[in-house]
């Protein structure tokens, strides 16, 4: 007796090998399409490549156990898996709106750098608020002093006196500013950003043009701006884009000095180029 | 209407032509019931009259007879005694060409085993028993009025371990054996529709609802738009996507360890002397680089092959820490912050030292008073089973990749469900909560422990979801989430129940527990002011 050529198909090592190749397809899709930019830090990329390439080696490698005998097959794994898929081509992947995150209240970095130094006249009352941002700052902090060299641009701001920050430089800026507001005083600052205001605790007229900031999903996202006081700002739409000129001064919040930006000029802007700024690249 | 058939098989004494008599009669209104019988049993076939039996013509094979009896008397059910010796994989083969499949079905596989022979006979024969237990429907155990608790728990453990779904049955209990009967006994009238068509439609449903839905967004764009849910999608894939990549890595070295290096290398080393069975079992995982899924079946092995268990303890908590993965996996979810790493290994490291020492203490030296006496450690997957005999470089390759994914879907679905549960938190939990967390370390260190006891992440890729939580709660505080992780979770939990007894999971879950809050409580804070 023969066994035909025709055997009948183990369903568990097909759902298998579709549920890798998708994955493998669904990231080669979104690197090439430019999605994969609005989920993750452009230097996972490559690990992106290296995943679909695994994706697609582990399918090919099952392909034999297609004409495995099986008994049993429960779907509901498969079900699983498929729902990232589903989910990441289904539904678009719009920008990661912080009003709608839980941690929007903690996410904002730009003011309170100034928790962790400890200055010899004033004693350390560090709010409970501050102290996890300030923490949470101080991983900013460092990166800031290992990447960044300012260096040069900073002397030529100081004689030119205009600070422009774009997309490529306002990680940077934010964090000198904050780490020398006195130093900046009197100069002028001008960004895009996008109207960031409720539940921070800011006075009537003042709003952050904030940017949101990745470092390495957009699990972890942050905002970063500067405040800037605006007398018309409780008007201002929340989320709107908005071109922020103005000169720089100081203000307390929360406790600390920050850098504000005051006789502002607010201007409704285009989006800006770029969805995420990122610390590190 | 196809024939369907019943196949019965176990080994010689397990009480094959005892099921088979009961089978039968509980079949018996419906005629037309032939028993093919391969094995001559110890007990005697009592069957009624209208129950043919038959057995097999010389040098015909078991599918060749029930071709026969087919084609002869078109039975309605066909009742198969098979021989536990012979394996069972080539004769549902056969019985599933298309030649015969228009004829007859395999409706149920049947698996005896006696209680107090079995584990012994497992250990003679592991890939028979394996291959047959893991192909039956429903297992039974006789003989347990004769055994102790033990006993029967060792059985069950060993039918469990190579077959989960499987229904279990105990022939003594009569109240069992009635529902076996009921369960299984009576042939069915109609084809019932199997319950993964339950599961197809909902599937199917799913397609036609998103198909309704993208019909939907090209005529109105705007009018779909649901921020949370998006905001939570992103979210929730970027988690995801961001893991992916390491737990491949993760997965990939730990088929390539199970595969291709033998664990005497590690055994030989930890059993010597007792320091430098601590060193090697604290710094044996940069060198062996096992997820924490694969540490506790190792663990339990080299427990088994003599190795101290305080020795064996450290190594089971500080190798997911110190794997070369998890440290670069740290190392890219907090960049350009390597002091992140370096506070977790060490603490990690002090935690498992510190845990394994307490168990020079108090512990018997009889290792079944520990492990449940059944070895478990040895994955007894198709792609390890073939990869031995593989020898040349392409064999091993494709048995390396096929380990990898298996393991991939084994431990995918908690990532997934992981990073789930992780993006609702984010977006759905109210902010307070999150706030009033970040302000009292203590609390923090108790919320992290627990959340990374329920999120059953593989360690090689949640820092990615600790890098979310340190957003608003204090990095020194998320280290706890960050060590205790690797070392307990759910899924790990479930691993040690079914490597160890109770007992000792229970005095290492509480050890665990309480020394790693002591020192979280104090190292982290030393690395971060």
């Amino acid at each position: 007796m023969k066994t035909p050529a025709f055997c009948r198909i183990n369903l568990s090592v097909l759902f298998e090998i579709v549920i890798l190749l998708s994955y493998a397809g669904l990231f080669i899709w979104m690197l090439l399409s430019g999605r994969i930019q609005s989920f993750l830090h452009p230097r996972m990329f490559p690990l992106m490549f290296f995943a679909a390439a695994a994706f697609a080696l582990m399918a090919f490698s099952l392909l034999n156990g297609l004409k495995k005998t099986q008994r049993r097959f429960a779907l509901l794994p498969f079900v699983i898996f498929a729902v990232p898929i589903f989910m990441a081509c289904a539904l678009p992947a719009g920008a990661v709106s912080s009003s709608s995150l839980s941690f929007s209240g903690n996410k904002l970095i730009g003011l309170s750098s100034r928790a962790q130094k400890k200055t010899a006249s004033q004693p350390e009352t560090v709010s409970t608020v501050s102290s996890s941002s300030a923490v949470s700052l101080k991983l900013n902090q460092a990166l800031v002093t290992i990447t960044s060299p300012l260096g040069s641009k900073v002397q030529q701001i100081l004689t030119d006196n205009t600070i422009e920050m774009d997309g490529s430089n306002i990680v940077l800026w934010v964090n000198e500013l904050n780490g020398n507001p006195q130093k900046y005083v009197g100069k002028k600052i001008r960004y895009t950003g996008y109207v960031f205001k409720s539940g921070q605790g800011f006075s009537g007229d003042e709003f952050l043009p904030g940017r949101d900031m990745m470092w390495c999903c957009a699990a972890d996202i942050q905002v970063i701006g500067v405040l800037c006081r605006y007398p018309k700002a409780p008007s201002l739409k929340e989320n709107a884009w908005v071109q922020v000129s103005g000169t720089l001064g100081t203000t307390t919040y929360q406790g600390q000095t920050v850098p504000v930006i005051l006789n502002s000029t607010v201007v409704p802007s285009a989006k800006a180029k770029e969805q995420y700024v990122y610390p590190t690249y | 209407m196809k024939t369907q058939i019943d196949i019965v098989t176990g080994l010689l004494g397990s009480g094959k032509t005892h099921l088979i008599n009961r089978l039968a009669a509980f079949g018996a209104a419906v005629s037309g019931t032939v028993v093919l019988q391969c094995e001559q049993g110890l007990t005697d076939l009592q069957i009624s009259e209208s129950v043919i039996h038959t057995g097999r013509k010389r040098d015909e094979t078991t599918c060749q007879a029930v071709k026969r009896i087919i084609r002869d008397s078109s039975p309605k059910r066909i009742l198969i005694e098979h021989s536990g010796m012979e394996p069972i994989t080539s004769l549902i083969e056969q019985l599933q060409t298309k030649e015969l499949r228009g004829c007859c079905k395999i409706r149920r596989i049947f698996f005896l085993a006696s209680c107090k022979t079995l584990p012994d006979e497992y250990k003679c024969f592991p890939e028979l028993f394996n291959e047959q237990i893991k192909q039956s429907d429903v297992v039974v155990l006789t003989g347990t009025d004769s055994c102790n608790r033990q006993e029967i728990h060792t059985a069950r453990a060993v039918l469990s371990t190579c077959n989960t779904q499987a229904e279990f049955y105990d022939a003594q209990s009569e109240k069992d054996f009635r529902n076996l009967l009921l369960q299984h006994g009576k042939p069915v009238e109609k084809q019932k529709r199997s319950d993964s068509s339950f599961w197809i439609l909902l599937f199917g449903g799913l397609i036609f609802c998103y198909l309704i839905f993208e019909a939907l967004r090209s005529f109105s764009p705007s009018a779909i738009q649901i921020p949370d849910l998006q905001t939570f999608n992103t979210v929730f894939l970027s988690i995801l996507f961001e893991a992916f990549p390491f737990i491949l890595v993760g997965v990939f070295v730990s088929s390539l360890i199970q595969i291709l290096i033998p664990a005497r290398v590690i055994e030989r080393a930890l059993t010597r002397n007792i320091f430098l069975g601590f060193t090697v079992a604290l710094f044996g995982g940069l060198v062996f680089p096992v997820c924490d899924c694969a540490t506790v079946p190792v663990a339990a092995r080299l427990m088994r092959k003599g190795a101290p268990t305080a020795v064996a303890v450290t190594f089971l908590l500080a190798a997911p820490l110190v794997n070369p993965i998890v440290i670069i996996s740290t190392l890219y979810a907090f960049p350009g912050y390597p002091v992140v790493a370096l506070c977790r290994i060490a603490t990690g490291l002090l935690v498992a030292l510190l845990a394994g020492i307490s168990f020079l203490w108090g512990i018997s030296k009889d290792p079944s008073r520990i492990l449940s006496g059944f070895d478990a450690a040895d994955c007894d997957c198709e792609a390890c089973s073939g990869a031995e005999s593989a020898k040349s470089f392409w064999p091993k390759t494709a048995a390396v990749l096929r380990h990898t994914a298996n393991e991939f879907f084994e431990v995918g679905i908690f990532l997934i469900i992981g990073a789930m549960i992780s993006a609702i938190l984010q977006v759905y939990l109210p902010k307070p909560v999150w706030t009033n967390l970040g302000g009292n370390p203590l609390i923090a260190v108790l919320a992290m422990m627990g959340a990374a006891f329920i999120l059953s992440i593989c360690s090689t890729s949640d820092a990615f979801i600790a890098r979310t939580f340190a957003n608003s709660i204090p990095i020194a505080s998320v280290m706890a989430f960050m060590v205790l992780g690797p070392m307990l979770d759910f899924k790990n939990l479930m691993l040690l129940s079914g490597n160890f007894k109770k007992r000792f999971v229970a005095r290492l879950v509480a050890t665990i527990c309480v020394i790693s809050f002591l020192v979280l409580i104090i190292m982290p804070h030393l690395f971060f002011r």
